[in-house]
């Protein structure tokens, strides 16, 4: 009787330490996914800023400055591999989109073409994106650092090989633009 | 200060009761129709509702993409017709962590919008060209945002198993119904339930009813705090519906089918049916709560173009809800005492939780201007359900539930405690006085009604009349609870005699306990019956009288 009793609790034991295993190796998943979304969203801005520059040049090419640190901005991102890198050369693109825009409002043809409304639009959607992608992946780094501090997840934190993972933060800058709108 | 996950939490437990009550119902009217024709054949009758039922909501579930737009007229949209509407739809998908679902417009001027499809990976979201004209891009955003926080939750299913469960409470009530009147009206009686029966039959689709459309409501505040969830903008989310209120334009292609549907009830609602049912929060209190989210006190600043008028700053919905909830808790308590042991116990637990929502319901009513005309009858039915738990609790217990209850009404009389008279909430008066004043500025000074003495004389035309309704009806409540409570105490001890004709007709009011008194207990009873008729007749005289109340549409026709 007491052998069954025994029996019972440590299969009990085991599966509650799988669930919790599983739980974290869920929540891990789901912070890498919530990274890769970003990144999806970072590259696709850096898709869209030649042709906007494209556009731009076409009516307001003595804006050379304005331009070239957009350009410059877009290339560090391009080229970061890092998360520091990554974080740091997206401040400096939203910056550099925002001067740009402001700019722009001083060329009427600019502001009614077309192409530059629809590029407009698509920035605008693109930096959405990116901060709901951001929004979302600290809401997981956050609760998988909640699991792996509090109990019982904390006990397989170290089996399930799961470490805190680091927020996707911005500068105040980027935080006053949530979106480029004219 | 509210946060937007407690808000979240607190929706998903009223679901989750709401849901347990429309079983609950259910669960009640299938053991009704069990006492009267056996465990057997009642059995086959549930199975069939259920399959049937269950079957054609599961269908429609299945099919509810296809269906819906087609019944919308709703036109799936290409990237390139709307490239806008896209990205926010993809956008909001991104911060739900969903897939992106199919976008849909409907060729509409009534900005509205809703969602549908019977999970995320089939979801469609569809708008009105008259909200694409009318929203900014963070409203576009906030709007499309409640619409994927029905998909997230799943409310398309959970709207599928209510309508389910309805359906066969429909189909069970209906058919117990002819039973329980053809054995009256044939003068046969099997075990005594067709008394019984004939009252839970006729509420159970009506309580089922509105169930369904509180558990809709539910729905829809929990999607306002999922939107803000997603979106973390509550402030645009209130201009929207600020905007949606505004705007009188009402869907062409509706159904009360697919209502619940709609970020806004798209149905008319100056019906006070579509109210009862209203599958919708009032649109002041989605503001007022997305207020708080933004860390506003008070009242929310006014929308520009949008006078909350007395139907939406008081449709009292809830309370009434809750008085039929209470009455059928009642009913079924009442059917499950013809069995004994596990269901007894808990007809037991019905007949005490009635009293209990009976009281909720009070209190709810007591909050809203329109809700306040329904007091006097909540008061009466938390006396008649009071004391038939006092009755069971036995003479002594009853006793001291009486003079409690006495006691408590009386207090509420004489303006000792807080609640005199029933108090109306800060906001929505405010709003509903909004109305009043704009009205008041336009004819001059508000008459003075001349009835309330004994209560406090506010200066606001609305209070007065809560204050006027409360008063009167206190009074005659208190006797006829003395009446209420003196007559089974009287009677307890008097002749049993089963009069299957009485329990019949006192059963289909809520009476059936008190029919066995026997005809002397009868004849005590008709008394308060009496006051009742000629207290009604009264009133209506002196409303005729009194041409100053404010009509529900008086108040929207006068320039601020």
């Amino acid at each position: 009787m007491e052998l069954v009793l025994i029996a019972v609790t440590l299969v009990a034991v085991l599966l509650i330490g799988v669930a919790l295993y599983n739980k974290l190796v869920r929540l891990k998943n789901a912070v890498a996914e919530g990274f890769a979304q970003i990144d999806v969203q970072l590259q696709r801005r850096n898709d869209l800023i030649p042709n906007l520059v494209e556009t731009v040049k076409g009516y307001a090419s003595h804006e050379r400055e304005a331009l070239e640190a957009v350009i410059t901005a877009r290339n560090q991102g391009v080229n970061a591999t890092t998360t520091a890198e990554k974080i740091s050369a997206d401040n400096a693109i939203t910056g550099a989109l925002r001067q740009l825009f402001a700019l722009a409002e001083a060329y009427p043809d600019l502001k009614a073409s077309t192409n530059f409304l629809a590029l407009q639009e698509e920035l605008a959607a693109t930096e959405n994106k990116l901060a709901f992608a951001r929004q979302r992946y600290n809401d997981q780094v956050r609760d998988l650092n909640t699991a792996i501090e509090t109990i019982p997840t904390r006990f397989v934190a170290g089996i399930a090989n799961a470490t805190k993972a680091e927020y996707f933060e911005t500068d105040e800058a980027a935080r006053a633009v949530p979106q480029v709108r004219f | 200060m509210a946060n937007f996950e407690a808000l979240q939490r607190k929706n998903f437990r009223r679901s989750l009761l709401l849901v347990a009550a429309l079983f609950a119902v259910l669960t009640a009217l299938v053991y009704a129709v069990g006492t009267f024709i056996g465990g057997v054949s009642s059995g086959v009758l549930t199975a069939f509702a259920v399959v049937f039922s269950a079957g054609s909501s599961a269908l429609s579930w299945w099919q509810s993409d296809r269906l819906v737009l087609a019944m919308t007229k709703a036109k799936i949209a290409e990237p390139e017709r709307a490239p806008q509407l896209h990205n926010v739809v993809e956008e909001v998908a991104i911060a739900a962590g969903l897939p992106k679902p199919r976008v849909a417009v409907v060729d509409d001027p009534a900005p509205n919008a809703f969602a549908t499809g019977r999970d995320p990976d089939r979801a469609v979201v569809a708008v009105t060209t008259g909200l694409l004209e009318r929203m900014d891009r963070d409203e576009l955003q906030a709007v499309v945002a409640h619409e994927m926080a029905h998909v997230a939750n799943r409310d398309t299913l959970m709207m599928s198993v209510a309508a389910a469960t309805a359906g066969v409470i429909a189909l069970v009530g209906d058919f117990a119904f002819r039973l329980a009147r053809g054995s009256a009206r044939g003068g046969r009686s099997r075990k005594g339930g067709g008394a019984l029966l004939l009252p839970v039959a006729a509420l159970a689709p009506f309580a089922a009813g509105l169930l369904k459309a509180a558990l809709s409501r539910s729905r829809e505040g929990l999607a306002d705090a999922t939107a803000v969830a997603f979106t973390r903008n509550p402030a645009a989310l209130r201009s929207a519906l600020g905007k949606l209120a505004a705007d009188s334009t009402v869907v062409r292609a509706r159904s009360s089918s697919v209502a619940h549907l709609w970020i806004e009830c798209p149905l008319d609602l100056s019906s006070p049916l579509n109210r009862l049912y209203s599958t919708h929060p009032p649109i002041t209190e989605r503001i007022a709560a997305l207020w708080r989210l933004e860390g506003g006190a008070g009242a929310p600043p006014p929308t520009p173009g949008y006078a909350p008028d007395h139907r939406d700053a008081g449709a009292p919905v809830r309370g009434f809800g809750l008085l039929v909830a209470s009455g059928a808790l009642f009913a079924s308590g009442l059917s499950a005492g013809a069995y004994s042991g596990v269901v007894a116990a808990i007809g037991q637990l019905c007949m005490f939780a009635s009293p209990l929502l009976a009281f909720a319901a009070y209190w709810r009513l007591g909050k809203t201007p329109a809700g306040v005309r329904w007091l006097p009858l909540t008061r009466l039915a938390l006396l008649i359900s009071g004391a038939i738990v006092a009755q069971r609790l036995g003479s002594v217990g009853m006793l001291a539930v009486g003079a409690m209850l006495i006691v408590l009404l009386a207090g509420r009389r004489r303006g000792t405690g807080s609640g005199t008279p029933p108090q109306v909430s800060a906001d929505v008066l405010s709003s509903a006085v909004h109305a009043l004043d704009a009205r008041s500025a336009a004819s001059g000074p508000a008459p003075k009604n001349g009835v309330l003495t004994d209560a406090p004389v506010k200066n606001t035309e609305l209070e007065s009349w809560a204050a006027a309704a409360s008063a009167k009806w206190v009074k005659w409540t208190i006797g006829i609870a003395a009446v209420v409570f003196l007559t089974p105490a009287i009677a307890l001890g008097l002749t049993e005699i089963n009069f299957e004709i009485f329990k019949i007709f006192f059963g289909s009011i809520g009476l059936a306990v008190l029919a066995p008194l026997g005809p002397i207990g009868l004849a005590v009873l008709a008394l308060p019956i009496v006051a009742v008729v000629m207290v009604v007749r009264r009133r209506i005289k002196s409303r005729r009288a009194r041409k100053d109340l404010p009509s529900p549409r008086a108040s929207t026709g006068v320039p601020d």
